[in-house]
């Protein structure tokens, strides 16, 4: 049995056959594509209501990636000679190029497919990953970019899902849980507290109705702690949300004639709150 | 029709009932197929009448004040006192409070406080503002003393803050009325009804509430012919001015009415109300003061009239003796200029309107203190707003004018805040 040896000249077409023009125009083309859908869809959702762009920005993802492959199959063709055998010949050669070459570089590539269709985060979502918490202003190919509430744009490679785990704080949805922390001295009226803090969060201009308002408490050796728990019209005010809970619950309390905890124990700082 | 049936327009339903004005959808299809092909019907029959369109000129303020005055709520306390007369004859009565709810702009507060004068019943004074942010209960301790006539309290936004020690308030009033078994009659305003519904399950605590039905396009009719044939002294018509359609059935409006045998073939029964009236029932979601302030936007005179002679007709009545009908020119729904939500007015505007709706206006302190957002931006955005005639400012209070509350609702609605259910 002898065994037949492909050589390049037999996958590749030949250099006089490959139509650079329309390669450069498949490029081109794609680029212009991506980049349109990277600018129109953000444009779109801006013009409509609010809610819509948590459906509208998730699909960036999504287009640029049929862009790419719709581009890339468009593509092969008109360099490697289209037959099974060079088919198969060339995208193991790929592959392997990839697998040693650029193997981190594929695992994000692929993981970047995955998390396009798992969505464990979309455009929109506030999110924890690494212990890095902020909105997902944009899902490339290889990362996504968040912005932290400082401010800061932090790219993480799409890996991260392989073995990280990621918390979404709104998993799509316009609404976010929102708490918002008070410490009193613990000799008190509970149930008055509780009221003056629901009436602080239903008085609040952020909330949102059909979710439910609460306000649970936990005793601590040197102090109650209250949490109002409710949601915001739009999950992207949850800072002025809870600044504007805490500023007016603070001030309602101490009309009242409440006294706030003097200090706090350790073992009151609650693992939720290093996030927020 | 009789005059006296036209009053009737005036109806409180139960919220089951309640039904928005709507262009039957045969109409908005044959609307859109007169759109589409508005472009190649033969218009020239009324190229003289466009010609006039587009030279009319508003109307002096008097004249309006004249065809147009501010509603007359007595009829409408006929219909209050007809849902109400069962329970108001009870013996043994089936709860002990009634919550009648209307939309911003259908002057509900005040058709309460004509019931009460005429009736000589009492009227719960509301606390001041100063007194409301606070825990000082103390208001609620002078409530008039048990009596077989009902209490009425015309306005419940004026008991309400929203704020954190505002709610308090409201909760205790309704406690206090639940233990006092006195009977009391509430009017409250749509936005503040469905706030201290969601927020406060309001609806629970009260044992019937009543809406105001919208007015129909035909209930608009009536309400504009009863309007004008209040002050009307002589034949008056009010004609569409792209068209030169009768607007109002001219048979209805004007003293010394026209005989119906002058008046052109296009006045006929099935003409009326007019697709003006149609839509505009439709866009004022049938609210009395807002569909009257749109109406009063749109009259136009043609421009050979000369206002200041029609102002001094107007002030003196000796020229009822003149023969001719005067016509009063109305735009075309679509020509009508209504006020538009200004670009940048965001998140903060909403805030903004939406608590001037819930607390029927507010004044530029209580903005400032109930909001907290810096007051240069505030100031910044009631400019703007008012610049732009969504909001008006009457002694220091600022409120929502009738003619943007379509726009305020639409805007609203984006921006998904709670909305009325009317």
């Amino acid at each position: 049995m002898t065994l037949e040896t492909t050589t390049p000249e037999q996958i590749f077409r030949d250099f006089e056959q490959i139509p650079f023009i329309y390669i450069a125009f498949l490029i081109l083309t794609a680029l212009v594509l991506s980049s349109l859908v990277k600018r129109f869809i953000p444009a779109l959702a801006r013009l409509m209501p609010p809610r819509f762009s948590y459906y509208l920005l998730p699909m960036i993802p999504i287009f640029r990636l049929v862009i790419t492959g719709v581009t890339l199959l468009l593509l092969v063709p008109t360099i490697v000679k289209p037959t099974m055998q060079n088919f198969i010949a060339f995208f193991g050669a790929v592959g392997l190029a990839l697998g040693f070459a650029f193997k981190d570089f594929a695992s994000s590539l692929i993981a970047g497919i995955i998390a396009v269709y798992e969505q464990p985060y979309r455009v929109g979502d506030r999110v924890t990953i690494n212990g890095i918490y902020g909105e997902v202003q944009a899902i490339n190919l290889r990362s996504l970019k968040l912005v932290t509430p400082d401010d800061d744009a932090v790219t993480i490679p799409h890996s991260c899902i392989w073995n990280g785990s990621i918390r979404n704080a709104n998993d799509g949805f316009r609404e976010q849980q929102c708490s918002a922390l008070f410490y009193l001295h613990p000799e008190h009226d509970p149930e008055l507290v509780r009221q003056i803090l629901r009436d602080v969060a239903l008085t609040s201009p952020y909330t949102q109705f059909s979710r439910p308002v609460r306000v649970v408490l936990r005793e601590f050796p040197l102090a109650t702690q209250y949490r109002i728990r409710a949601y915001p019209i739009d999950g992207h005010d949850e800072f002025a949300f809870i600044s504007d809970l805490t500023e007016r619950g603070k001030t309602a309390l101490r009309e009242a004639g409440y006294k706030f905890a003097a200090m706090r124990s350790p073992a009151m700082v609650d693992p939720g709150e290093s996030a927020i | 029709m009789s005059e006296e049936n036209d009053l009737k327009f005036w109806e409180f339903v139960k919220p089951g009932k309640f039904e928005l004005p709507a262009e039957p959808a045969s109409k908005r299809a044959a609307s859109f197929f007169e759109k589409l092909f508005s472009g190649v019907s033969d218009d020239a029959g009324e190229g003289g009448i466009e010609a006039v369109q587009s030279e009319l000129k508003n109307a002096p303020r008097s004249l309006i004040d004249w065809l147009a005055p501010y509603p007359c709520w007595k009829e409408a306390t006929t219909a209050i006192k007809e849902a109400l007369l069962p329970w108001l004859e009870d013996e043994t009565l089936e709860g002990y409070s009634r919550v009648l709810v209307a939309p911003y702009g259908s002057g509900l507060g005040e058709m309460l406080q004509i019931l009460a004068d005429e009736n000589k019943w009492t009227v719960l004074a509301a606390p001041d503002y100063s007194v409301l942010r606070t825990r000082n209960f103390s208001w609620l301790d002078a409530l008039p003393a048990k009596s077989d006539k009902p209490l009425i309290i015309p306005r419940l936004e004026a008991f309400f803050l929203r704020h954190y020690n505002g709610l308090e308030h409201l909760r205790r009033l309704v406690s206090k009325l639940f233990h006092s078994r006195q009977r009391c009659i509430i009017g409250c305003n749509s936005w503040l009804w469905h706030f201290l519904d969601s927020a406060m399950h309001m609806r629970e605590s009260f044992n019937k509430c009543y809406y105001l039905q919208s007015l129909s396009a035909q209930d608009l009719q009536s309400l504009f012919c009863s309007l004008e044939t209040r002050k009307s002294y002589r034949p008056t018509v009010f004609r569409q001015a792209d068209n030169g359609s009768f607007i109002l059935p001219p048979e209805m409006t004007g003293k010394g009415r026209l005989d119906a045998a002058v008046i052109k073939a296009d006045s006929s029964a099935d003409a009326f109300p007019s697709a003006f009236l149609k839509k505009l029932a439709v866009e004022s979601r049938g609210i009395p003061l807002v569909a009257w302030s749109i109406w009063r936007n749109s009259l136009r005179l043609a421009p050979d009239e000369d206002v200041a002679e029609l102002a001094r007709e107007v002030a003196d009545k000796d020229a009822a003796t003149s023969a001719t009908a005067k016509t009063i020119w109305v735009k075309a729904f679509e020509d009508v200029e209504l006020p538009t939500i200004p670009g940048d007015t965001g998140q903060t505007g909403a805030f903004l309107l939406l608590y001037l709706l819930q607390h029927d206006g507010l004044k530029t302190d209580a903005i400032f203190d109930l909001l907290s957002i810096e007051k240069s931006r505030l100031i910044g955005l009631l400019n703007r707003l008012h610049k732009a005639g969504i909001v008006v400012n009457e002694n220091d209070v600022w409120r929502a004018s009738w003619q943007g509350y379509p726009a305020i609702r639409r805007f609203l609605a984006e921006q998904d805040h709670l909305q009325d259910a009317m």
